[in-house]
């Protein structure tokens, strides 16, 4: 199982790997390697170059500044959710449910938007914190939701994601996180992310909710937020968000789960993280 | 930059200057220089393949060897370890062992005996050895009283197979050995117009067989329930058609990429559906149960990928196999290699899982090597097993 022939290409920095990025075709980006390398051995990848940004030390910092967290782009997941603990509770307990303790001391965040696969646990947390990335190549910085990305199936180009960005959470907010099925490495059954935000009189403001699951985009169910707010979060409510995300959603049957008890899953799985939702926001 | 580059490190206190294909895995660094790690799935979710690296326990199938370059590595044959391995063999938490090393690894670094559960689904164990494996773990993360390093381990090979130096098919070499690459069907049912086996002509090629090279006896599995290598259909996706023979593993596969197998795809039949006939006995039947049972598709599915290596020497044909049976494995090959029984030698080894059967592999990979006098080894990887197993 070995890959494809390829050249490795050692940045030392972000310009490093922009520069090397920009003039070599058909480059991939290594960081921790966890998608990456698997691909490139089973052959579904085969990148002439590989730029290894392991050791560019200004892409590992964490940085929190005024309203917005900033990962960098060797941030390993463990770090961040060591950081996220007590600061960012949703992102800390949806990094609990990537990989195993040892893969996320290996294991980047930005690596997983990267990559751009929308069945993960991080696409459906950017999408419910809003998390944007910087892409940076040689003709300078732009900024992007992750959401996109996520439903663009990852970063194309000759482009380095730099950084995640996710805005400082507001304390006050309700969430949940909940993930079906105990495969720890790998492809899963499906999950869901769900946020909701209530005023002094226990009125939802603000609600946002995105499944992970083969078949959807990673995108929030603006329809179902739109359920919601205005809304007491009542079990009526609750229960009528949840059939209207499992109307939605688009999923696919795999070797792990049929489409059916995907949907089944969403609707259940949504109902439950908005209760628990609206009782740590209450 | 090209191809290979040389990188420094400290392998089991080692100190090693080596040059190493770029696209070489950690794991495949390690074993080539004499600190063997097994493989389970290459693919970075089993945990087999766990070594510390500098302070870090990582995947080793998941990491480049170049990117070992300047580290300090530790295999679980070197980490300090007594008391783990201590632990592990006084609760049997060791059966076939393939799993031990990263399992010991793993263990060695657990301090909480709550969670020592959770913690140990880092790396999959296939024998089913948890219960062993959790006391363990248990007995080590509580400050390992009761753990006696200095007396020996109850089984004569947990020393070996808990410190990574387990005798298996992937750890053995042999001097001017070929590495074996199978060329699979891709389809689950399909006419064979051609096999164009260009990949002959690659630098480092040997040889490229297919069925046309086989005598009748190599054919076919016994009782000809499947030919070794495809003849004109094939039956199934992950059959095999032909053999590349070359000088590396990389090479080799990089070669059976190229054989270009031409198929005429046919309506594969997936489920015994059809018209049933029901048979004289069901009529005479007091009772008759009807009922519809639908069953998956199951394998063993050990840990250990398959592997085979043989030679031809003067005193016949050694082959070591990762098989339960070598008995039955020397009988079937007597036959297919046209051999006496004594002029084939199966010899011991350390066997991860197995869990029995007999494949074309078996039968093709010691053909090879006696056609072509020199030693041959073939190691599958998981996608090939998870396509060509059956049970």
């Amino acid at each position: 199982m070995w890959p494809a022939p390829f050249e490795h290409h050692v940045a030392r920095s972000a310009r490093e790997a922009v520069d090397l990025l920009g003039r070599l075709p058909g480059a991939a980006v290594l960081a921790g390697g966890l998608s990456l390398i698997p691909a490139m051995r089973r052959r579904l990848r085969r990148p002439a170059h590989l730029v290894d940004i392991n050791e560019a030390r200004d892409l590992a910092q964490i940085d929190a500044f005024a309203g917005a967290l900033s990962v960098g782009a060797t941030c390993r997941q463990d770090t961040l959710a060591g950081w996220a603990t007590g600061r960012a509770p949703l992102l800390a307990e949806a990094l609990a449910h990537v990989g195993t303790p040892q893969t996320r001391q290996r294991g980047t965040v930005a690596g997983i938007v990267a990559n751009g696969d929308a069945a993960t646990q991080l696409a459906a947390v950017c999408a419910v914190l809003e998390a944007d990335v910087l892409l940076r190549d040689e003709a300078g910085v732009r900024r992007m939701a992750a959401e996109r990305v996520f439903a663009e199936g990852g970063v194309t180009g000759p482009a380095l994601l730099t950084s995640v960005e996710f805005p400082t959470w507001p304390a006050g907010d309700g969430y949940a996180f909940l993930q079906s099925g105990r495969r720890a490495v790998g492809a899963t059954i499906g999950g869901v992310a769900a946020r909701v935000r209530l005023d002094g009189a226990g009125t939802c403001v603000h609600a946002a909710v995105a499944p992970f699951l083969r078949g959807h985009d990673g995108s929030r169910l603006a329809a179902v937020a739109k359920r919601l707010v205005g809304t007491g979060l009542d079990e009526r409510d609750i229960a009528d968000a949840a059939d209207l995300a499992a109307e939605l959603v688009t999923p696919v049957t795999d070797v792990l789960a049929t489409a059916a008890y995907r949907r089944h899953l969403v609707r259940v799985l949504v109902r439950r993280a908005l209760a628990r939702a609206a009782v740590v926001a209450a | 930059m090209t191809g290979r580059r040389e990188i420094r490190c400290e392998v089991d206190g080692r100190d090693l200057t080596v040059t190493v294909p770029v696209r070489a895995s950690l794991a495949e660094f390690l074993s080539r220089n004499g600190a063997h790690v097994g493989v389970g799935c290459e693919t970075g979710a089993c945990g087999v393949c766990l070594v510390r690296l500098d302070e870090q326990l990582v995947r080793s199938c998941t990491m480049l060897a170049v990117q070992a370059d300047g580290t300090t590595v530790h295999t679980a044959r070197d980490a300090e370890l007594a008391d783990v391995r201590h632990a592990m063999s006084i609760h049997s938490a060791v059966q076939c062992g393939y799993c031990g090393p990263a399992f010991a690894l793993t263990i060695g670094e657990l301090t909480d005996p709550t969670s020592v559960r959770a913690d140990l689904c880092e790396v999959t164990c296939r024998c089913t050895g948890y219960t062993g494996l959790t006391a363990a773990a248990a007995m080590v993360a509580t400050g390992c009283a009761g753990c006696t390093p200095a007396e020996p381990l109850r089984r004569n090979e947990d020393a070996r197979l808990l410190s990574g130096r387990g005798e298996f098919v992937g750890a053995r070499n042999l001097p001017g050995q070929l590495a074996a690459r199978f060329v699979r069907s891709t389809h689950a049912h399909a006419g064979i117009v051609a096999v164009h086996s260009v990949a002959a002509e690659s630098p480092g090629v040997v040889a490229v067989l297919t069925a046309a090279d086989l005598p009748p006896t190599t054919a076919y599995l016994p009782g000809a329930a499947e030919p070794t290598l495809a003849v004109d259909e094939v039956r199934y996706v992950g059959q095999p058609i032909a053999v590349v023979l070359a000088e590396s593993a990389e090479v080799a596969e990089d070669a059976a990429e190229l054989v270009a197998v031409e198929y005429a795809p046919r309506t594969p039949l997936l489920t015994p559906d059809g018209p049933a006939r029901p048979l004289p006995v069901f009529e005479r039947a007091e009772v008759v149960l009807d009922e519809r049972f639908t069953v998956p598709r199951r394998t063993g599915m050990p840990m250990e990928p398959r592997g085979v290596l043989a030679a031809w020497g003067e005193d016949g044909l050694t082959v070591w196999s990762s098989t339960e049976h070598p008995q039955q494995n020397r009988d079937v090959l007597a036959k297919a290699l046209d051999l006496a029984v004594d002029e084939i030698r199966l010899a011991p080894g350390d066997v991860g899982g197995a869990f029995g059967g007999l494949y074309p592999e078996d039968i093709v990979v010691p053909y090879a090597a006696t056609r072509l006098r020199r030693p041959v080894k073939w190691i599958e990887d998981r996608d090939e097993h998870l396509v060509s197993i059956s049970h």
